[in-house]
């Protein structure tokens, strides 16, 4: 054997190492570096690095070098951007030898404090025909230039390189996703065993934002046609954000809603759509929405603002598909949740209202004959009294039977009118509206337009409350003058329409003890909706829609 | 804590409005507020009315004037105003 023979197989045995070396690296990081030093072991090359491209493929985001120490990088400063020799091979992605680089018209020049290079041997690095990156050799040993063998043999060290850094990119990217599966799986669980409604959003946003390492993320729900509510908020500035209320047509988040689709902004303060007056209170640069969906019905959204280990802030595919996997685990959560709600609050209404049913008749029917029996029994007794003075004890305690027996039927009728259950919801209603006004002086206009239609029993007794309530709230905070209501059937629905001529409210800032969250609770659960027309001055407007079962 | 009532100054006409118990006063409708400590008799009576009699709530201030008010709070609200009202002016006299 030779000895250039014996030289070629040694530097081929070194590649053949360098390409088991780099195959068993699991880290892009020791891919790269391993290959740079491989790279500079095979072609006795004093300098080597890799730049690798950006995805645009115009400049170097990333630079690995070998051979140079960390005082000259320091001194030198910046590391290399793509201009130059270097940018030659970032846009041509072909092999290139020089004798001496600063020599050659495309070069840039070197930095103060840059090692003198001149012998000079780049080859690009192709993941399936696109450049990933370059590797660069200066300075062979003893002066002399890179031959064309060397430049064979890094070709072939880049592409084993290549098959490595691809290997190496799966492999992180299974893992990712390994480990995003294991923590959906893990807040599967938990949202499984999460009922209790503002614990489960609360949740549902800490762990999102976990997952996607998000400054912020929020979860919204309807409120109303128009509105859309923070119901939960996690992340910086999260505080005070709940509660908040967007306009829903008027937002990004209710067009997301409203298109069911999931949509990803790099920068939201270019998007027309997005409503900045509150994004700005966010901060948020970018953004993430994600509608939750059930059964096709839209019950909320999910919205999460700058991914915080990205420097540009901004969501990557991955992300957007990590957030719909887990938006689809969420909505199921949180709309058992809501099932749950108001199954409880259906089942408490329904007691508290046959309670109320059973004491009414219970002091009708026995409280109040009985007091019946003493009056009668008490005019009887003043007949066969002798003497005026024991007429009149009689006559005052027949007087406190008759205030008694009256107060016993007014507390029957307050508990549970028997009108609702004798006579329906408009009879209720006019009795209801005739106390009112007797007792306040204000003017009640009722005007039904049922017919001879019943409304049956669980959506009259809701109609009657909601009247009840309102009419309590005309006297505690309209100071008006009149009230006027309105029954009527619309297609397969009921519609109360109650408007005062008061002095209104600001709707965003409702008085307490207005009684309008009941009101709304009672009206969803009969798959109902409210709306509060009202400004300060102008009067208010309760709209309630029913649907008839 | 806030009521709807009707209220009745002495003769004077009845005004539908909100009564509300602060720390130290009662404000009625129309605006005006009677202190705690100037309340010197607070009772329950029967007032006439189109409907009949009903119960009536009546502040008396140590100045003479009355106050009767009735609720449309529904059942209890009217002996609950009264018992807090007491409360309120037992803690001010002590």
């Amino acid at each position: 054997m030779s000895v250039t023979g014996t030289v070629a197989d040694n530097r081929l045995r070194a590649l053949f190492e360098a390409g088991l070396a780099l195959s068993s690296e699991l880290s892009l990081d020791a891919v790269l570096r391993r290959l740079v030093e491989a790279a500079a072991e095979l072609t006795e090359a004093r300098y080597a690095a890799l730049g690798v491209v950006e995805p645009g493929g115009a400049r170097l985001e990333r630079f690995v070098a070998h051979g140079v120490g960390p005082e000259v990088e320091a001194e030198i400063g910046h590391r290399p951007e793509g201009r130059g020799i270097l940018g030659v091979l970032v846009r041509e992605a072909r092999p290139l030898r020089l004798h001496d680089l600063t020599e050659d018209p495309r070069a840039f020049g070197f930095p103060p404090g840059h090692p003198p290079m001149r012998t000079f041997l780049g080859v690009p690095v192709l993941l399936r025909g696109v450049a990933y990156g370059n590797l660069y050799l200066t300075e062979k040993a003893g002066g002399r230039d890179f031959t064309e063998e060397d430049e064979e043999l890094v070709t072939l060290l880049a592409t084993q390189a290549a098959i490595a850094i691809e290997n190496v990119r799966l492999y992180e990217a299974v893992t990712q996703w390994s480990q995003r599966l294991e923590a959906l799986n893990e807040v599967g669980n938990a949202l499984a065993t999460e009922t209790d409604l503002g614990a489960l959003l609360d949740l549902v946003a800490r762990r999102l934002r976990e997952l996607l390492d998000a400054r912020l993320v929020l979860v919204l729900l309807p409120e109303g046609r128009d509105l859309l509510r923070i119901a939960a908020a996690a992340g910086v500035d999260a505080e005070g954000l709940v509660g908040t209320k967007l306009d829903r047509h008027g937002s990004k988040s209710g067009r997301v809603l409203a298109a069911r689709r999931s949509e990803r902004v790099d920068a939201v303060l270019d998007d027309p759509e997005v409503d900045q007056v509150t994004t700005r209170r966010f901060g948020a640069r970018t953004g993430l929405w994600v509608p939750l969906l059930v059964r096709g019905r839209e019950i909320g959204v999910l919205a999460a603002h700058d991914k915080l280990s990205a420097e540009s802030r901004r969501f990557g595919d991955d992300d957007l598909r990590l957030a719909e996997t887990y938006a689809s685990r969420a909505a199921v959560a949180v709309d058992l949740s809501e099932r749950v709600a108001r199954d409880s609050l259906r089942r408490v209404v329904a007691a508290q209202e046959l309670e109320r049913r059973r004491l009414a008749r219970e002091l009708h029917d026995e409280t109040g004959q009985a007091l019946t029996s003493i009056l009668l029994g008490l005019r009887s007794l003043e007949e066969f009294v002798d003497g005026e003075e024991e007429r009149e004890a009689v006559r005052s305690i027949r007087q406190l039977a008759v205030d008694t027996l009256q107060d016993v039927r007014r507390l029957a009728v307050e508990l549970r009118p028997k009108a609702l259950d004798d006579f329906g919801l408009v009879a209720a209603v006019e009795r209801l509206t005739e106390t009112f006004r007797e007792q306040t002086g204000i003017a009640v206009d009722f005007v039904a337009g049922l017919g001879e239609e019943q409304v049956p029993g669980e959506a009259a007794t809701a109609l009657y409350r909601i009247v009840q309530e309102a009419l309590t709230n005309v006297v505690k905070h309209a100071h008006a003058r009149g009230v006027s209501i309105l029954l009527t059937r619309k297609n397969d629905r009921v519609a109360l329409v109650i408007e005062d001529d008061g002095r209104g409210f600001d709707p965003d800032r409702p008085a307490e003890g207005f009684g309008l969250q009941g009101m709304r609770e009672r009206v969803e659960l009969l798959g109902g909706t409210l709306l509060v027309e009202t400004a300060e001055g102008a009067g208010t407007t309760l709209a309630v829609e029913v649907p008839l079962p | 804590m806030t009521y709807a009532v009707v209220l009745r100054a002495d003769d004077g006409p009845d005004e539908p409005g909100r009564l509300e118990l602060e720390r130290d006063a009662v404000l009625v409708p129309g605006g005006r507020s009677v202190r705690y400590s100037d309340l010197g008799d607070v009772y329950l009576e029967r007032l006439a009315g189109a409907g009949g009699s009903r119960p009536t709530l009546v502040l008396v201030s140590r100045g003479g004037e009355r106050l009767r008010i009735s609720t449309v709070e529904g059942p209890g609200a009217l002996r609950e105003l009264a018992e807090e009202l007491v409360e309120a002016r037992g803690k001010a006299a002590a």
